[in-house]
Order: structure tokens, then sequence, then C-alpha cells
């Protein structure tokens, strides 16, 4: 199972005498679809120094061996644990592109781990919330999209819209009131927009925060 | 794409939008999946899901081997079926706030008509 | 569509194990300079420094003065070179293995064919520069540094066993050495390090309790040169046997 596995994780360890051209030399060796020329790209778009010793590259250059790794090794089974350290916003949007068109390509598993649940949520197929251990959402990421909404107006208006409804989250502001539901919310929706009442949509990201109480945690999120 | 509606949805009603307003014609070909998943951001998977549905519904349909292209007739029943949903989806809301405004249906037809050349 | 196409099933079985274990013997020479160029460089220097000195020295003799031939540990400090290699290989490469999927025992094999290689290479090199030296007279000026012992004066085979059992010693205790520093980190160090200074005391002065020391001496003139060393074997062999039982339930450290 090993050679059919790539598990990037942040802290990797790398000998201090190499370069990334050392690495991405014994790389196919491990993993048997290792693309050499695609490495290559991905070193010159992510501006990798690849004759420059790996202790002396920057947090972001780090990641990105890494990242250049996991993409080329085109491994059936990949695993990113929280790889984006130290990547700017540009990078890290380069990285995500290339994730998914690499991935509709040369279709794969792969398990993303992270705590920017924002900008990954739309490449998800399926995510998996772990807080402290207890798997807290384990759902396709549409279903969830669709499974939850934010009902906002007059308190008695509201309430009477949810009832039936599980509240995960209830904000007061004198007689406003905004509540984040989820469940079959399709119903409650239209009977709060027929009342009137304002019917928001909720982030992955806010429901993750709203599931978890908002105690920070880990989360883990997986696409294929 | 915008949250709260799951994506495979938004995608197929963006491409509805396209046909009705005839950016894409009948008989055209559209983009292939991946080219909509790249483009959009999404999954993959999820682009294969809001296709499906459209050719599921007949408003695509499938050429092996070549893509995926607009069915004959597939504006005309878009058409038909935007204009049954209208009164539900934009009729009623602007009734029920205008009401909360304390305008009379009179004052709505008025507005319609002055607003709409 | 691509994203419908399913991929053809996994093969489940493991690579055969020479394809694993040659994957980590490719790791450890990744970077050549570290165990071949970076030694060989200094080794060169150090030749050269030595003949330059020795060529001096010889030139303020008086041509009939008798000159006994010269010894020196010039090539000795590639020995303790490849202990530092090997300290390093297990410390460093280790990591990088098991993160790519290599297993314990796919990298402990890997490292001990990596130190035969070289240890095989090294010897070559020895016995070769010692054989070239007495054929040229001491490089035409009786100077000697690759013929560090009278062992190498007799058989060749002798002086290459030796050299071979001495790099296997010194790559053994490193690749222990730095086991138990993947494992235990400095605490284990500390423990390594006393227990060992602990054994050497104790085992001297129980030598000197017993009024022993002059067995001891008669061992290693019995043994010869050549026995000793071979004696040290059994060191060897626990070292690498200690490396493998340490790396086996080690986990390399984060960060």
């Amino acid at each position: 199972m090993l050679q059919h596995t790539c598990f990037i994780k942040e802290s990797q360890r790398y000998p201090d005498d190499f370069k990334p051209k050392h690495v991405f030399a014994v790389a196919p060796g491990f993993f048997p679809h290792w693309d050499a020329d695609f490495a290559h790209e991905l070193a010159a778009e992510f501006r990798l120094p690849v004759d420059r010793r790996i202790k002396k590259l920057s947090r972001g250059q780090l990641s990105s061996v890494g990242i250049i790794v996991g993409l080329a090794a085109r491994a059936p089974i990949t695993i990113f644990d929280e790889p984006y350290l130290g990547l700017d916003a540009i990078a890290r949007q380069a990285f995500y592109d290339r994730l998914l068109a690499d991935y509709a390509a040369h279709p794969r598993t792969v398990i993303l781990s992270t705590h920017l649940i924002d900008e990954v949520a739309d490449l998800l197929e399926h995510a998996l919330v772990i807080d402290n251990g207890r798997i807290l959402i384990d759902s396709p990421v549409d279903a969830l999209r669709s499974q939850a909404a934010t009902i906002a107006g007059p308190a008695e208006a509201v309430e009477q819209a949810v009832t039936g409804l599980e509240v995960i989250h209830r904000e007061r502001l004198g007689g406003f009131i905004s509540a984040t539901v989820t469940g079959d919310t399709e119903a409650a929706v239209r009977r709060a927009r027929a009342a009137g009442l304002e019917v928001g949509p909720v982030s992955l990201q806010q429901l993750i925060i709203r599931q978890t109480g908002g105690t920070p945690t880990e989360h883990e999120e997986v696409t294929r | 794409m915008e949250e709260g509606r799951p994506i495979f949805r938004q995608l197929a009603e963006q491409i509805e939008n396209q046909i009705i307003d005839r950016s894409l014609v009948e008989g055209q070909q559209v983009p292939s999946i991946n080219e909509f998943a790249a483009f959009h951001r999404i999954n993959p998977a999820t682009a294969l899901k809001g296709i499906t549905l459209l050719v599921d519904s007949g408003v695509l349909f499938k050429r092996r081997g070549i893509g995926m292209f607009v069915a004959e007739g597939a504006r005309d029943r878009l058409l038909a079926d935007r204009r049954e949903r209208f009164a539900a989806e934009f009729v009623q809301p602007l009734v029920i706030e205008a009401r909360a405004l304390g305008l009379t249906t009179d004052h709505l037809i008025e507005m319609i008509r002055k607003g709409t050349p | 569509m691509t994203t419908t196409t399913t991929p053809a099933p996994l093969t489940l079985a493991p690579r055969p194990l020479s394809t694993r274990v040659a994957i980590v013997v490719r790791l450890l020479f990744a970077n050549p300079w570290t165990a071949i160029y970076t030694p060989l460089l200094i080794l060169g220097i150090v030749f050269l420094m030595n003949m330059a000195i020795w060529g001096i020295v010889r030139a303020s003799i008086p041509p009939e003065g008798e000159m006994a031939p010269s010894f020196n540990g010039g090539v000795l400090f590639l020995f303790i070179y490849m202990l530092v290699v090997a300290v390093q290989s297990v410390n460093q490469a280790f990591p990088l293995a098991l993160g790519y999927g290599s297993t314990r025992r796919d990298f402990v094999l890997g490292f001990g064919v990596f130190a035969l290689i070289l240890s095989l290479g090294y010897s070559v090199l020895l016995v070769a520069g010692s054989l070239l030296e007495r054929a040229t007279g001491g490089w035409g000026i009786g100077h000697s540094f690759f013929t560090t012992d009278e062992l190498w004066r007799t058989e060749w085979w002798e002086g290459f066993t030796l050299s071979m059992i001495a790099f296997l010693l010194f790559f053994s205790i490193g690749a222990a050495t730095a086991s138990v520093y993947v494992r235990w980190k400095t605490l284990g160090m500390y423990a390594f390090w006393g227990g060992l200074v602990f054994l050497g005391i104790g085992g001297a002065a129980l030598v000197t309790l017993l009024g022993a020391w002059g067995q001891v001496g008669a061992f290693f003139v019995w043994a010869g040169v050549l026995g000793s060393a071979a004696w040290s074997l059994i060191l060897t062999a626990l070292c690498w046997l200690a490396a493998w039982a340490i790396l086996r339930r080690a986990t390399p450290s984060q960060g």
C-alpha cells in the first residue's frame, strides 16, 4: 500500500546536505507515478531555487517543496497535511489551481487537512471535521451547503419559522434575532421568505465554527 | 460561487442562464467538465453533478467521445419553466416587501408601469 | 469524461525488497558530496600537504643520512569521517525515507548496503594507494602515507581486511549512536554516553582490581592486529542489532 500513498506533512524533515533537486531526484524511487517534467514546471511556477540548500530556504519555499512532491508524485492516495505554511495568498491560489487541474487530468484521492476552510471549501467533495479526536461532521460538502441557513428578523417570527429545526446558533440584538439552523431547511426557508424574514447562507467555515461551539479545533477536509 | 446553495445547482443555473440569453445557442458545444471545474475553481465531481442535472432534464445531450451540446428546443423549455416559477420567486417576495412598506397593489402596478419604458 | 473513469485497481502487494532497499541506498547517495566527494577532496589535500612537508624535511637532511620510513595517521580521519556520515545519515535521512513510504526495515537494510559499498570503496582505495606507494618507493621520496601499519607491508589482503573491518565498525557505532538519538533525543545521548563511560571506567577498575592487565595485554598480543580486529566484528554485529531494535520503534521527530 505504501507505494501508492504520498503523505506530505508540514513538519517533514530533510537531510541538512539536501537541495530541492536532490529531493526531486530521489522521489521517483518512492513514487512510481512521478512526473519529472511536471515537478520542473511547478518549481518554476513557485519560483523555488532548486539548487539552494533546503536549510536555507524560507518557510514558504520549504512548503512548496512539499507541494511539488505531493503533486508530481501522482500517488493514488495523496495526503496534504497543512501544506501551505508560509505561502502567500498568490502561491496558495496557484497550489489550489494546480491541484484541481492535475486532479482532473489524473483522478485520485486527495486528502487535504487545513485550517483555511473558506479557501478550499469549493474544491471539496467531502468534509470531515474532527474536533478533539471526535468526528463532528462527515458529509458531502454539497449536502452541508443546502442543510444550513441563517434566518434573521423579529424574534417571534424567527422562532416560528425555525420550529422543528435544529438551531445551532442564536444571536440576539434587542428584539432582533439571527438563528442558524441545520437539517432540512428548505421548507423553513420558504416560510421565512414568505414571512418577510431575511434568509442568508452559511459558509462551510461558519457552519464548522457553529458546530464546534466556537472552540479552536483541528479540521480535516477530504476532497476526491 | 456563492455560499448556501449547492455548487452544482448554481453551475446548472448559470448554464441555463447562458442558454436563455443566447450566449450558448442550441446545437452548440459547451465546455468540458474539467474546463468548468478549472474556471469556477470547483471540484470536477461537482461540475459533473451540475452537468448531469442538465443532461437528465434534457437541456444538454451527450455525444459519446465528443462532448456535451445544447439540445434543440432547450431554450423554449427553459423559458416556459422559468415563467412558471416567476410568480413564486419574484412576484411574491415583491408583494410581501411592498405590504411591509404599506404599498397597495395599485401602487405597485403604477410603479412597474413607470419603471419600464 | 475524465472524472468518471475508474482507475485500474491498485496492486496491494509491496514492491520487491531489493527495489525498496535500492531506493534507500539511492537516497543516501543522493548528494554525493557528503559521503564521496568531500572526503576524497580532504584526503587529496592532506596527501599533498603531507608530501610537501615530507619533501621539505627530506631536503633538509644530507643525502647520505639514514632515515626511518615515515608513518602517519593521515588516512585515519576517513574512519572518523565515516562515523559522522553514519550518524548524519541515520539521523537525517531516516525521517525523509519514512516520510516518503519506506519501512524501518527497508531503511536499516539500505543503510547496511550503503555502509558496505563505502567500506568496500574506501578499502580498495587505501590498499591501491598503499600498493602504489610501495611500488614507487614511497612516491620516489620514501614517503609513506597510505601504508599506516606493519600489517600493510605484508599481504595486500590483510590490509584490506583490516580496513574493511574498521570501516564497518565505525559505521555501525555511528548508526547505533544515531539511532539512540533518533529515538530518545538528548536524554538518550546522555544515558548512552554516560553508560559507555561508566562501562569503560568500571571495566578498567575491574581489570585493575583483579590485577589482570597482563592478561588483557596478552590477549591482544595473542590475537594479533588482524585477530583483534576480527574480535571487533562482535561489537559491529551488536551495534547493528541495537540500531535495528531501536529504529524499529522509533518515530522521527517533528520539525
